[in-house]
């Protein structure tokens, strides 16, 4: 993790020294640029995220044609990949090189701010750039907040309780915010007994944990970190507005009974969701579905 | 349904795991530091303070002392046990002592702890008089002075503040640009302090007024030295410094080091010995406006020297991250014992000597660890041979 963490830090002290020694901009700057140099990974998965959604109603149907022959059930499904030319990694690859990046920015604000003894003192190993020591430490206050520490709802004064639940807000609302943009319309009904795709409850329950664990996250966590997880929600949505990805009916979409469920305002009735237009999953659509 | 129950288990169980996978290896801002070792009484024992707790140690034996009542009798617990000489924090295991107890009156000690304030502690039947805590308004991971009826603290939130001995109200306070992780200096009339911000602060201890400010290009966790007029620092611009006191705190003479100089050096017979954060150890003397190195810097440790150097007849004994003790000779630099031991050596050491208030037979260096299962090792100063070990 020290390959990636120490350039990281190095460089949020550069920007941090370049930006007028202020932290909570070196955060921004740095956020978006991780953000932007992550931009074909992400757009990579964004489209495979979409084929795949585009391909489920065929795959409901084959999961049920061939419910007892898991063979021949993968054979039939790799064949269909073929035919969209969709490759099922393609979604988890880009995920898996972003992840310890993205942990080793938010790791980077932690080491960088040091706020312990043994934080500090972790800090001189991992400064690869001479000249830096000049900005240590970097200094954590901001709007009369300790960045270092969790926000004070309660503990501390007016101020700080305003800004704290301000912020625990902001991230709660901007993880939503970007969850409900970046996911596609919930999955239509797909099996013979109406009920609603399996994948469908599992997106709606994230839809709901996600927002309130990353709330939690920024009420025990730093206040640095949560100027981080608005930035980097922030950044990831216009990323998707700028693709053409956001899918704004997301936001204001119900849950609706079994039977009910819908795409782009089709009843669907215990019958599968006919197949999707072929091969065209790389062009944005801006939440128009075209599976119908 | 216990379909869809299972999934959302999984889904908040693979969440939690992304959690811990954001969150490992990186500690929270109460996270613990490393112990205090002090000299307390007579006869001497020795005060460790580490995490949430206090306890005192024998020097002869490592062994926790037992209370005993005004007759000389052990004290026993409930269960016929006898009582031991341990302080615990009243707010549990959230608050840590950073720094070592001061002695207030005979049978009293201060314990100013991190996040708690100062606590009164009783010295004859260990308990704390105030399990409140006095508050300080701050975070506290600097050593406190006291003098002249006045309690100075440095603080983490941006400043240090001076309290009344009697009733610990505020006499004034200082606000720096950054944290205070020192320990206050009183040098006849005035009080410095050496500051996170960059800066060294000469003021009047009384008022609290600031007399000048010395900007010196890096951040410092340390106490300067004075002697001879002259006041010495190391600094994480990588240098030692000596300071005029008399002329605003003006550089004098300038030692560059390989990396930040945490601790305090020590001065010695005219010589200062100090580390650096990778692992150098450098013997300088004061030529005037120059150092002049006694030999060549010496990378003894792998990891950080953060404590000052003990220094005895022939060596210079100091502790490293790297979990190893290290005796070099003082004439030479060369490394001529080496202790390996079960965790970091981040903490001070003590040297104790002989004396009437001990029953000693020879020097003792005590050193603490960051391994419960040798919290406290004293070993021979002569000859590095192991004494006894404190474990929990």
């Amino acid at each position: 993790m020290d390959i990636i963490l120490n350039p990281f830090v190095s460089i949020l002290t550069v920007l941090y020294g370049i930006l007028g020694q202020n932290m909570v901009l070196a955060i921004v700057v740095f956020t978006i640029i991780v953000r932007l140099l992550m931009f074909p990974l992400t757009a990579q998965q964004m489209k495979s995220s979409k084929a795949m959604q585009q391909l489920q109603p065929e795959l409901k149907k084959m999961q049920e044609k061939y419910k007892g022959d898991r063979e021949k059930l993968a054979q039939e499904q790799m064949k269909l990949y073929r035919e969209y030319g969709f490759n099922p990694l393609s979604g988890c690859l880009p995920l898996v090189v972003q992840f310890p990046i993205f942990i080793a920015l938010y790791q980077a604000i932690i080491h960088a701010l040091a706020a312990t003894p043994t934080q500090l003192l972790d800090l001189s190993g991992r400064l690869l750039i001479p000249g830096l020591d000049q900005f240590i430490p970097l200094n954590n206050m901001f709007l009369g907040l300790n960045l270092t520490l969790p926000p004070k709802i309660g503990a501390g004064g007016t101020v700080e309780t305003v800004v704290g639940i301000a912020l625990v807000a902001l991230v709660v609302a901007t993880t939503w915010l970007q969850f409900k943009l970046t996911t596609p319309t919930a999955a239509p009904a797909a099996g013979a007994n109406g009920k609603p795709a399996p994948g469908a409850g599992m997106t709606q329950s994230m839809g709901t944990i996600m927002p309130l664990m990353y709330g939690f996250f920024a009420l025990s966590f730093s206040i640095g970190i949560s100027i981080y997880f608005i930035v980097s929600n922030i950044a990831g949505i216009l990323q998707a507005v700028m693709m053409g990805r956001a899918n704004f009916r997301n936001l204001f979409s119900r849950p609706k009974p079994p039977g009910l469920a819908t795409t782009a305002g089709t009843k669907i009735e215990g019958k599968a969701t006919p197949i999707p237009s072929k091969a065209k999953s790389g062009s944005g659509s801006s939440g128009k579905d075209k599976s119908k | 349904m216990k379909s869809t129950f299972a999934k959302r288990a999984a889904l908040v169980a693979a969440l939690m795991l992304t959690l811990l996978l954001f969150t490992g290896c990186v500690g929270g801002p109460s996270e613990v530091s490393w112990g205090s070792l002090s000299l307390y009484g007579s006869p001497q024992t020795i005060l460790f303070a580490f995490g949430d707790r206090i306890v005192m140690i024998d020097p002869l034996d490592g062994n926790p002392i037992q209370l005993r009542d005004s007759s000389g009798a052990a004290r026993v617990d409930d269960t016929g046990n006898p009582r031991l000489w341990e302080i615990t924090s009243p707010a549990g295991a959230a608050t840590k002592f950073f720094t070592a107890p001061i002695p207030l009156d005979d049978d009293t000690l201060l314990v100013v702890s991190y996040d708690r304030g100062i606590f009164e502690v009783d010295v004859p039947s260990a308990r704390i008089n105030n399990p409140t805590g006095y508050a300080v308004n701050g975070l506290v991971t600097g050593y406190s002075l006291m003098a002249d009826e006045l309690l100075y603290v440095p603080l983490s939130s941006n400043s240090m503040t001076a309290r009344t001995v009697n009733g610990f109200g505020e006499a004034w306070r200082l606000t720096t640009r950054q944290s205070n992780w020192a320990q206050p200096l009183l040098v006849e009339d005035t009080l410095y302090l050496s500051s996170l911000d960059h800066s060294l602060y000469a003021m009047n201890p009384e008022s609290g007024e600031v007399l000048w400010e010395a900007a010196l290009g890096g951040a410092m966790t340390s106490s300067p030295v004075y002697a001879d007029g002259y006041l010495y620092v190391g600094t994480f611009g990588r240098k030692l410094l000596k300071l005029d006191p008399q002329n605003n705190g003006q550089i004098v003479a300038s030692y560059d080091t390989h990396d930040w100089v945490w601790g305090s050096p020590a001065l010695v017979d005219g010589t200062l010995y100090f580390g650096d954060v990778s692992g150098w150890l450098y013997a300088v003397t004061d030529d005037g406006d120059t150092f002049t190195p006694v030999w060549e810097p010496v990378q003894v440790a792998t990891r950080a020297i953060i404590a000052t150097p003990v220094v005895t007849d022939q060596s210079i004994i100091v502790g490293s991250r790297d979990h190893n003790l290290f005796w070099v000779n003082r004439d030479t630099g060369a490394v001529e014992i080496t202790r390996q031991m079960q965790g970091e050596v981040l903490g001070n050491l003590l040297l104790i000597q002989p004396s009437e208030e001990n029953d000693l037979s020879r020097d003792l260096v005590v050193v603490s660890t960051m391994n419960a299962a040798e919290f406290v090792v004293a070993y021979s100063a002569d000859n590095g041979e192991r004494v006894w070990v404190y474990s929990r």
